[in-house]
Order: structure tokens, then sequence, then C-alpha cells
């Protein structure tokens, strides 16, 4: 017995070894399923304001970078309000005339963003009161970013596109051809569209671009396809896209409120329930 | 004194790592970890228990900053539980003395640069495929992980090379 005691005694230091990873491991596991982020947004708001100092101290650096960046968006925006005068599209009129767009936009700053884990995550500047909320999309002028995951009061996490688990629906702005954005972990530049059906009349160098969903509005920009897989994969295609956005360098994010998502939500649940 | 100097070294480890060297994103991939290195500098005699309850709390600090709970707190335990074991493993001439800690100008350049560079091989690769959590990308990771040890080791280097002097005897 004392032998026991001594045992346990001189090797405690093992024990609280084991005890240490034990912990470890069931906050990593808890972190995995996406509700139980309680604990991690708590410690958001203890880290966001030396987050946002950094932040703002970064971007003064940058501000050569930004201003250019805003004086492309500008001339893109100026572009497109001339062309909006002369053609008049349904979706403009439905836009202007609910006199509620459709889509809302709200900016933030990126405050935390990695990619050189498999699974990464991007912190914004802007949380519940704001009156963000989970499953809303963030953007760039250049390119979508990610879908939010969980909100605090001053802060939300951005599940990122260079994440393991993200993926959602786009397609060829040229002929509309279908698949499922993914990334598959190799290179932050680059994404997947797979589950293609047919790669007839598919061109290296057609953009990609989002569909119709209550997360992203239709025909956003993702990317370029740069190569064209031939092998078949349980009777799909896949092709390689480079990304428009340099998600490792980006400052500025927008987010995006739809205003109907709502509505829609409750139509679809009446619906099943009936 | 020298709890006192221990504590202004977390600090300084910790904020250099949150406010810098997380914002160094070379290539997007390579980013150091330099606040290991407070877990390497720890005193030869510190009882085993309180080197790994120290790493405990340095790793959980960064991750609250960064990413995911408990990512580098376990990569951090690891390495303080391993770290006597690969002092030991480390093949040496020098006569190990009551002053001496393990630091760059007490010990020779060789026995620093394999201590280094095995504990920080060990974190990054434990700390990678933590994140990972699969092994489909296995030598990619692998390799990212590579990237990072040798970016974390010239790190470690340069900050023993300024910041750090021979230790005197009592």
């Amino acid at each position: 017995m004392r032998n026991l005691f001594d045992f346990i005694v001189k090797n405690s230091y093992v024990f609280l070894f084991i005890l240490l990873e034990i912990i470890c491991f069931v906050f990593i596991y808890q972190s995995g399923s996406y509700r139980k982020w309680v604990m991690n947004s708590a410690s958001k708001e203890i880290s966001g304001p030396i987050l946002e100092m950094r932040a703002s101290y970064r971007e003064y650096i940058n501000l050569k970078n930004i201003n250019e960046l805003l004086i492309s968006e500008n001339k893109d925006l100026i572009h497109t309000a001339y062309n909006l005068n002369l053609s008049y599209s349904p979706a403009h009129i439905f836009n202007d005339t609910a006199n509620n767009p459709v889509f809302e936009y709200v900016p933030a700053n990126v405050i935390e963003n990695t990619t050189h884990k498999q699974s990464n995550y991007i912190i914004l500047d802007k949380g519940g009161k704001d009156s963000i909320a989970i499953d809303m999309g963030v953007i760039t002028a250049r390119g979508i970013v990610g879908i939010v995951k969980d909100v605090s009061p001053h802060f939300c996490i951005v599940l990122s596109l260079l994440h393991k688990e993200f993926s959602i629906s786009a397609k060829l702005k040229r002929n509309d051809v279908a698949g499922i954005l993914i990334w598959d972990g190799i290179n932050h530049s680059k994404a997947k569209l797979k589950n293609i059906s047919s790669i007839e009349n598919l061109k290296v160098g057609d953009t990609v671009v989002t569909q119709h969903s209550l997360i992203f509005p239709e025909n956003y920009p993702i990317g370029t396809v740069t190569k064209i897989n031939q092998q078949v994969k349980g009777g799909y295609f896949a092709l390689d896209i480079l990304l428009f956005e340099q998600l490792s360098k980006m400052s500025k994010v927008w987010i995006i409120k739809n205003n109907y998502a709502h509505e829609l939500s409750t139509l679809k649940e009446k619906v099943d329930n009936e | 004194m020298n709890k006192f100097l221990h504590i202004l070294i977390f600090l300084f480890l910790f904020f250099f790592q949150v406010l810098v060297a997380d914002s160094i994103a070379l290539w997007g991939i390579v980013t150091p970890m330099l606040y290991i290195m407070f877990i390497l500098i720890l005193p030869f005699q510190m009882p085993k228990w309180q080197v790994i309850l120290l790493g405990f709390l340095m790793g959980f600090c960064i991750d609250i900053f960064t990413g995911v709970l408990g990512q580098h707190a376990a990569a951090c335990v690891l390495i303080a539980f391993l770290r006597m074991p690969i002092i030991s493993l480390i093949p040496t001439h020098i006569k190990f003395e009551e002053h001496m800690r393990p630091i760059l100008w007490d010990m020779h350049f060789a026995w620093f640069i394999q201590y280094s560079l095995y504990l920080t091989l060990i974190h990054h690769v434990f700390f990678f495929f933590l994140d990972t959590m699969s092994f489909k990308n296995f030598f990619l990771v692998l390799g990212i992980a590579l990237l990072n040890t040798v970016a974390t080791v010239i790190l470690i280097f340069i900050f023993q090379i300024l910041f750090y002097k021979p230790s005197k005897r009592y």
C-alpha cells in the first residue's frame, strides 16, 4: 500500500499531464460542434479589445492598399450605376419597388484571420448589437469570404471559405452549370467545384459565381476555373478554381443581411409541417 | 526575483505572439510560434508538475486569442512533459552545473539547436495534426509543420542572441 502511495506521489506529474491533455481534448471536441461555442465566444469578449487594437495598427500600415481598393470599388460602382439606367432588369425593379432591398450590407473589420490551418476561422468586429445573426454571408468587393457561425454582443466568428467543412452551391456564369464549392485544404488561394455532371462546353478561364440562396446574392463572383479534372469520381467531375479574393490579405469585409430570410424560412416550415 | 523574471518573460512572449508573430503569414502558411520558448528556457531544477502547469497556462492564454480553445494548450502540455526525456536523450560533453539554464549561451550551440529543434518539431507536428484531425493530407500537413518549425527555431535563435547572456555563478 505504501509502495503504491509512493509511486503515485513520485509520478504525480504524469497524472497531471494526462489530466491536462484530457481537459484540452474536451475543449477541442466541444468547439467541433458549432452550437456549443458559448465558451469560445466568451473568450472572444476578453481577447476582442486587444485584437481590435492590433487590427487598427495593421489597418494604418495598409492604408495605401485600402485606398487603392476603394478607388477600384468606386470605379466599378459608378460603372454599374450608369449601366442600370440603360437596362432595366426585373431584379432591379423588384429591389426598388419593395423599397426594402433583399440584401443589406454591413461593413466590418477583420480582427483575427488565419489561413495556415485546415480549420480556419475569421473574427469580425460586428456582433449581436449590430443585429448580426448566425448563417449570414460575408463578402468583400472581390469575392465571397465565409459564413457567420457564432455571434457574441460585439464580435462574430466566421467559418472561412478556407475551412474543411465549408460548402456552398455555386455555378458557372456562362452556362449555369451548377456544382458544390469546397476547399480541399491544400492551397489557400484555390478551391474546388465538385459534383459537376458533365464537362462538355466547359473552358479554362470561366467565371464561377454564387447560386441563388438565402445567404449570398445571386451571381456574386468567386473565382475562375484553372483546371478541369478529367477523371470521374462517383459519376461527377470536379474543377479547380482560383479565388478572386486573397483571404490572407483582406482587412475590410461586408456582412450580408437577408431581409426576407425570416419570412422565407417560416414559410418553408409551414409547408413542412402540413 | 527569479519568479518575477519568469512572469516578465511570460508576458513579453505572450504579447509578442499575439500582437506581432500572429500577424506574420509568409505565403499564407508560415506563422512562427515563438511563445514556446517560454517552456524551453524554464530552469532545469524546476519541478516537472510546475513546468507542465506553466505550459498549460501559456497555451491556454494563446488559445483565447487564436482559434479553438485547447489546441495550443494540448501541444504545450505535451512538450512540457517531454522536455526532460529529450534533455536526457541529447548527447553532450557539458558538465551540468547548478547555475546553468537551458539557454543558448550556457549550453553549446549544437546542444541548443537539437534541443529547440526536437521540441519545436514535436509541438508543431502535434499542433497541426490536432488542427486537421485527420491523416488525409498527411504529407501536406507535415510539410507545413516543418516550414513552421524552421521559422520558429530561427526566431528562437534570434531572441536568444539578442536578449540573453551567460548566467553567472552564484
